[in-house]
């Protein structure tokens, strides 16, 4: 698995990648598909005692428990009610001992898009509510400002419990 | 009469016992006599008188027996002898009963020794003739007939001397009896009569010394009674004896007295009753004089009553109308509210629907949402697959395209829904409104009914008190004039008694002292006198006065809530008590 | 070959660590002078099969000291060399590099060359020795040693003659079977006759070269029993017809014809093997050593009924499919209960069929998960020898219970405590020979191991009849490190439990077996992550016994469900020890302490747990609420619930998998609702809730 995940961000560097959009507020935000497990609506969750507040607790994905991270917290943005209508999305991060899975809940999943490799610029060091640690660059698609969350950098170990190592 | 100081009625025992004593020596004497005679009459019949008849008997009996003997030996009849003997044995038995009797008798000894001769004859004729029936019997008639003429009828002769000199020697003792009870009347006669001569000179001098004490007496009592029946009091009496009769003196003299006393206070007291029933009759008339006002102005209460119960009644026709117009009114806001109320639930309806679309659309929304994520997810899958999923994901882009489609159409139509789901909401809630507007009309109405209909009952309860105020002034009305008829009487009586009290002194002046001098009322205690008397006049009725006069001036309401005659009647009994004033 | 032999890599170092344990078992049962025919030919075949399979997968390192291994042990088996206790000595530390070897490939690690080179060297200098003339340098192995079988010579008495008619079927390959190695191993049991069947051999086109076509008639004439023969083809069971009839020995030895099968060798063995899953196990048992003797008890579970070996990550998976199933079920049964009617009736007939079904399902699952133990208890024989060996001392190892069954995880997790209590047990327990004589017991002393099931936990005992536990001397110790006050009196079990203290070792000189003064606390750390517990007992000069309690799967556990506010926990049963509802006064308040009330025989204080977990409560109140009385390291606390809802087994989901620890949680599980509800790690809680008082 490992080496599928490094062989497509490789090859999302080379040439064209598939991203998941999502709204959070009135920004989007991407994330590579292949790191994408699965996207579910929302379902109440089982509180985590002694987490950080971003971690909304768990929850039974298919038999195995899963945290869900509220990104509208983890960036400081205003709290949204949760809703049947509000989305989860399961991202997978690798760790150096496995992979680890993780939901997030946003505001919206908008698209499926295709990124050219040479479309994605560098984050700027301004603007967003996001610092810009979290984000891989820019991409503009069809006059859309994309930003590519780094969600090995975004999800760290308050969440897996183990450092992540984005280039393992 | 100090001699004869002691009761009439000792004097009168005294006489009446003096003569007692004579009658009952006179009787003794008498008596003694009388008893006496008759002891020697007893003498003469049972001891002389009957003994004769026995001896009689006894010779009869001895010759029948004898004769009989005689006849058998005669004829010789031995059958006979039977007969005979029987016949003996039956006169023995009679003979000897005679003998007892005779033996019972008092004789004197003389008698008795010729008594005992005779017994002895008697015992030995029946003795022969039984010997010569036995031998009769034995057929020896011949002895038997020796027997008897020899010896039997020899004894037989003995018997019958002895008997006779028996009678003779009675007769004699009879005459000798008589001579001694001759003797003895005479005595007593003589006693007798002397008795009775000093008896009847005793009371008649005791008798005429008693009359004499008492006549004198009362002769005395009769004229001063007869001074003051005429009306002469005060007298003079002298009392010297303290007999009964001096007693009577002592009472006339007290009486004379008293009468005097009195005589002068009856005086005094109608005078005071002359002047009370003066002031009586005045108040009378002043009182009389209010109780006309008074009635005037009732009767003149009694008709604005009679107004007023006119214009209350009219109130009270005019709120039941009222009320009947409210009712009407509440009636048609009702009707109004039903209205109203089928207006809200159709509405009601009509949101209910507009709510289940909205839930419908909300279904369909979701559903669109599910799709999209589940396209998302193919998305995903495709995307995994690489080169081979990209068709697939073509796919899933569609699918995702017709899930938002669907998802935006399910929006608009949520919105339309949802604003026609506000439209509705407005248009209830203003049906809402006009319905608690209705209501509240319906409210205010019956309200307003319930006020009018307060109100009529209020009239007509007020109609009927002032009718039963009418009543109570009527009778009162009624009972005042009776009161001035009354007061009228009153006054009338007074005066009456005024009169009465005027005759009354007339009266009185009757009596005067013996003296001549007239009685007056006491003096200076004249006009106290009056006084006292009127206030016991007061208190002896204090209830008629009330009753007849305060009662019918003061008291008009418990007169008017009776409303009976029964205080009428009173006052004519009370009416009657007056006129014995 | 469009196939990625990649795939088969795990498969091929799980057969072959196995294969190496039962090597290992073998040659410690090996009788040095006397060696037993079928033992070396079960080492030679372990050596020979992980040559050839190391030689496909391109390991060659491996494959070429196998070879060598090899080279020696054919030597052993034709009995041109002697066994040796150097010999043994010698393949035993073979094994070991053979299982550093595969575990460095299976690592990817750099293998340690110098080790392996200077083991080679002493290999070949044995072989060198024992047949002076024939000292041959090693070569590389070849991938598939065609070589026929020596042919000997017939022996003119020979016992048997055995019949086999061998017809495999098409799949014998891909189930990584080698007709040719079996014909090869029948010759040398005996004189063997082969004749080829390749009548449904088809033609070069329809070929398909992973079928196997071919069958075959033996004649083997040996002494070897039926059962040895059977053995041969032991792992082709299944996958092909097999007959075997004895025939009367002819007097007069037919010659011998070797053929080489011409069978196609390109497939790969050891993808799933038709295996004895207990290799160890079938071994018989064998006379004691006069060293370190290794007696491994009958095993009445030793059957030989076939088995597949399955990743553990698969039966995750399963067990994870069957909770789903369970809690879909629970949900339809909820559902079920909400029906009236007729149908309704059936329908909760067949839900309660179903449920049954399930949980039977369930329990199957988790007993897939179950090892026996004697996968743990292999590892002692070989280093009981060895340490014996080291310290000069006599031990006999007595192993009893090891098919005693136990979760795959637990046994994981058991095995380095045992092997820390067992070198305990023969460094510090078993005393030198001459002591022992002194006092009067038999010199060779006595380790002994035991396993069984109690209850819904096994057992492990540990123990030996050396001289026991030295209270005097534990004591003094500890007052020396102060780790108990100087005049402070303890009872025996207190003593005990000193040296389960951190930094506590009671060896007179620190040898490198044991004796650090690490150990006893990382023995009973690791047993209570497991959720077990160790006791100790001991007699002075008679012996010492440790007594190990663990639950029979990680996998489960029985939990009572306790509500408080909207969530929901599961404690476990086995820390619960009352439930009880508080009276208002039965608390009193101690500085420092918190609330704690009287329980049986002292205060315990009481935790609220959500004041520890944060969560809004549905009452303060302690006589609202209920306590539970848990236990935790020898420590009471009263836990302050809103109410138990009840008690349920249930399966246990690690929180780590994709989330980090979390204290007091010792992991997750799925309700029948699908909600996940926290499983709570009492020991921890408690820790964490005095911190919080401390703090």
């Amino acid at each position: 698995m490992t080496n599928q995940v490094a062989a497509q961000i490789d090859a999302a560097a080379a040439g064209s990648n598939q991203m998941l959009t999502f709204t959070l507020g009135d920004e989007t935000y991407g994330v590579d598909i292949l790191r994408v497990q699965e996207i579910r609506g929302w379902q109440p969750v089982t509180r985590i005692p002694q987490a950080p507040s971003h971690v909304l607790g768990v929850l039974n994905l298919r038999g195995s428990i899963v945290p869900i991270v509220d990104l509208r917290m983890r960036f400081n943005l205003q709290h949204a009610e949760y809703t049947p209508l509000t989305v989860i999305i399961v991202l997978s991060v690798q760790s150096p001992i496995g992979r680890r899975d993780f939901g997030v809940v946003v505001d919206g999943v908008s698209d499926v898009i295709d990124v050219a490799a040479n479309d994605v610029k560098p984050a700027p060091e301004f603007g967003a509510h996001v610092s810009t640690e979290f984000i891989e660059g820019l991409a503009a698609v069809s006059g859309r400002m994309v930003m590519l969350l780094d969600i090995d950098q975004l999800i760290g170990a308050d969440v897996t419990g183990v450092a992540l190592n984005p280039a393992a | 009469m100090n001699t004869w100081n002691i009761s009439v009625k000792a004097k009168l025992f005294a006489t009446l016992a003096m003569t007692g004593i004579v009658m009952i020596l006179v009787g003794a004497i008498g008596l003694g006599g009388t008893k006496s005679s008759n002891t020697d009459l007893d003498g003469i019949f049972s001891n002389r008188f009957m003994p004769t008849g026995w001896v009689g008997t006894i010779e009869t009996h001895e010759r029948a027996v004898l004769e009989k003997a005689e006849e058998v030996v005669i004829r010789q009849d031995a059958a006979a002898v039977k007969a005979a003997l029987d016949l003996l044995q039956e006169r023995q038995g009679e003979v000897k009963e005679l003998l007892a009797k005779l033996d019972a008798t008092d004789l004197t000894a003389k008698e008795r020794e010729i008594v005992e001769q005779f017994r002895g004859f008697g015992a030995d004729v029946l003795g022969l003739v039984q010997e010569a029936m036995l031998a009769a019997q034995s057929g020896n008639f011949s002895a038997a007939e020796s027997t008897l003429i020899e010896k039997a009828r020899p004894a037989y002769e003995k018997l019958n001397n002895a008997g006779d000199t028996l009678l003779r020697t009675q007769i004699e003792v009879a005459q000798q009896m008589r001579t001694e009870a001759d003797a003895s009347f005479k005595k007593n006669s003589t006693f007798i009569i002397a008795a009775i001569v000093v008896g009847i000179g005793l009371s008649g001098l005791l008798g005429w010394l008693i009359i004499r004490s008492i006549v004198s007496t009362l002769n005395t009592a009769v004229s001063i009674a007869d001074r003051i029946a005429s009306g002469e009091l005060g007298n003079d009496v002298r009392v010297d004896s303290n007999d009964e009769l001096g007693r009577l003196l002592e009472a006339l003299k007290r009486m004379d007295g008293k009468l005097v006393e009195i005589v002068g206070g009856v005086r005094g007291s109608a005078d005071a009753v002359g002047a009370a029933a003066r002031q009586l009759s005045h108040g009378n008339d002043d009182l009389s004089q209010r109780t006309q006002e008074q009635a005037a102005a009732l009767e003149e209460t009694a008709s604005s009553m009679e107004q007023m119960t006119a214009t209350v009644k009219q109130n009270a026709d005019n709120a039941r109308q009222a009320n009947q117009l409210a009712v009407g009114a509440r009636e048609q806001a009702e009707k109004g509210g039903a209205v109203v109320q089928r207006a809200i639930a159709a509405v009601g309806e009509i949101n209910n629907s507009s709510r289940k679309i909205a839930d419908i659309i909300g279904v369909i929304d979701e559903i669109a949402f599910q799709t999209n994520l589940l396209a998302l997810n193919a998305a995903v899958e495709a995307a995994r697959a690489g080169e081979q999923g990209r068709g697939f994901a073509v796919v899933a882009t569609e699918v995702r395209n017709l899930a938002q489609r669907s998802a935006s159409a399910a929006k608009e139509i949520k919105g339309l829904i949802n604003d026609s789901v506000d439209k509705v909401k407005v248009g209830s809630e203003l049906v809402d409104e006009s319905g608690k507007t209705l209501s509240e009309i319906m409210e205010s109405v019956k309200k307003v009914t319930d006020i009018v209909a307060e109100i009529a009952a209020a009239s007509e309860e007020q109609s009927a008190g002032i009718e039963q105020v009418n009543n109570a002034v009527s009778q009162m009305d009624n009972v005042t004039q009776q009161n001035a008829a009354l007061v009228e009487e009153a006054s009338a009586a007074s005066k009456s008694m005024e009169q009465q009290s005027g005759t009354l002194v007339t009266q009185i002046g009757y009596f005067r002292r013996s003296d001549g001098t007239g009685i007056t009322g006491s003096g200076s205690h004249a006009p106290a006198e009056v006084v006292r008397a009127a206030a016991p006049v007061a208190r002896q009725r204090p209830a008629a006065v009330r009753k007849a006069g305060l009662g019918a001036a003061s008291k008009p309401r418990a007169v008017a809530s009776s409303g009976s005659p029964a205080p009428l009647a009173r006052a004519s009994g009370d009416d009657s008590q007056w006129s014995d004033f | 070959m469009a196939i990625d032999l990649a795939q088969f890599h795990d498969a091929f170092f799980e057969e072959s660590f196995e294969a190496l344990d039962s090597m290992e078992a073998a040659l410690l049962q090996l009788n040095p002078g006397a060696p037993e025919p079928e033992l070396i030919g079960t080492i030679f075949r372990v050596a020979h099969s992980i040559k050839g399979g190391s030689a496909t997968f391109g390991f060659s390192e491996v494959a070429s000291f196998t070879h060598t291994c090899e080279t020696l042990l054919d030597e052993l088996r034709a009995n041109r060399m002697q066994v040796t206790r150097h010999v043994t000595d010698l393949l035993l530390k073979s094994v070991d590099v053979m299982r550093d070897m595969l575990r460095a490939q299976q690592r990817k690690e750099a293998i340690d060359a110098q080790k392996v080179a200077d083991l080679q060297f002493d290999l070949e200098l044995a072989i060198a020795q024992k047949n002076q003339p024939a000292a041959a340098a090693p070569a590389p192995a070849p991938v598939v040693e065609a070589a026929p079988a020596p042919v000997e010579a017939a022996k003119p008495a020979v016992a048997h003659r055995w019949r086999i008619s061998f017809r495999p079927y098409p799949q014998l390959f891909v189930h990584g079977n080698d007709p040719l190695r079996m014909i090869r191993e029948l010759s040398e049991i005996g004189e063997l006759t082969v004749k080829l069947d390749g009548n449904a051999l088809p033609s070069l086109e329809q070929l398909d070269p992973e079928s196997c076509y071919l069958a075959w008639d033996l004649t083997l004439d040996t002494d070897a029993a039926r059962e040895v023969v059977n053995g041969v083809f032991d792992w082709a069971e299944g996958d092909c017809d097999l007959k075997i009839e004895e025939e009367a020995v002819p007097v007069a030895a037919q010659p011998a014809v070797a053929v080489a099968a011409p069978a196609p060798e390109a497939k790969p063995s050891n993808v799933v093997n038709i295996a004895d899953a207990k290799p160890a196990a079938a071994e018989p048992p064998h006379q004691p050593a006069a060293a370190a003797a290794v007696e491994v008890a009958p095993k009445a579970g030793a059957t030989d009924g076939g088995s597949i070996r399955v990743s553990t990550e698969k039966i995750d998976e399963l067990m994870n499919t069957v909770g789903e199933l369970v809690i879909t079920q629970s949900m339809l049964t909820q559902l079920g209960s909400k029906f009236t009617g007729h149908v309704a009736e059936q329908l909760r007939s067949g839900l309660a069929t179903l449920e049954r079904n399930v949980r039977e399902l369930q329990e199957s699952v988790m007993r897939v998960r179950m090892l026996p133990i004697s996968f743990v208890f292999s590892r002692f024989p070989r280093m009981v020898r060895d340490l014996s060996g080291r310290l000069g001392k006599h031990v006999e190892l007595k192993m009893t219970g090891d098919q005693t069954e136990l979760d795959k995880t637990v046994m994981e997790k058991i095995g380095d405590p045992l092997v820390h209590l067992v070198r305990n047990s023969v460094d510090h327990g078993i005393e030198m020979p001459d002591v022992r004589a002194a006092a009067g017991k038999p010199q060779t002393g006595t380790v002994f191991l035991n396993a069984y099931h109690k209850g819904g936990s096994i057992t492990v005992e540990v123990g030996d009849d050396g001289g026991g536990l030295n209270k005097d001397r534990i004591l003094k110790k500890a007052r020396e490190r102060n780790l108990i006050g100087a005049n402070e009196t303890l009872t025996d079990d207190q003593i005990y439990e000193l040296i389960f203290m951190a930094g506590f070792s009671t060896a007179e000189q620190t040898t490198d077996i044991s004796g650090r003064g690490v150990g006893m606390d990382v023995v009973r750390r690791n047993i209570k992550e497991l959720g077990g517990t160790i006791e100790v007992k001991s007699t002075l000069g008679k012996g010492s016994r440790f007594i190990i309690t663990l639950p029979l799967t990680l996998a489960i556990v029985d939990g009572q469900s306790v509500a408080v506010g909207t969530e929901t926990y599961i404690v476990p049963l086995i820390t619960i020890i009352e439930s009880l509802q508080l009276k208002q006064g039965m608390v009193n308040r101690v500085a420092g302490q918190g609330e704690v009330f009287w329980f049986r025989d002292g205060y315990v204080p009481v935790v609220r747990l959500h004041e520890v977990f944060g969560l809004e409560p549905r009452t303060t109140q302690l006589h609202e609420g209920l306590i539970m009385v848990v236990e935790g390291e020898g420590r009471k606390v009263g836990l302050f619930v809103d109410d138990l809802l009840g008690q349920q087994q249930v399966v246990i989901k690690s929180l780590e998998t994709n989330f980090r620890r979390v204290d007091g949680v010792s992991g997750a599980t799925i309700l029948g609702d699908g909600a996940v509800a926290l499983i709570l790690d009492v020991p921890g809680l408690i820790r964490v809730a005095t911190q919080r008082l401390a703090a």
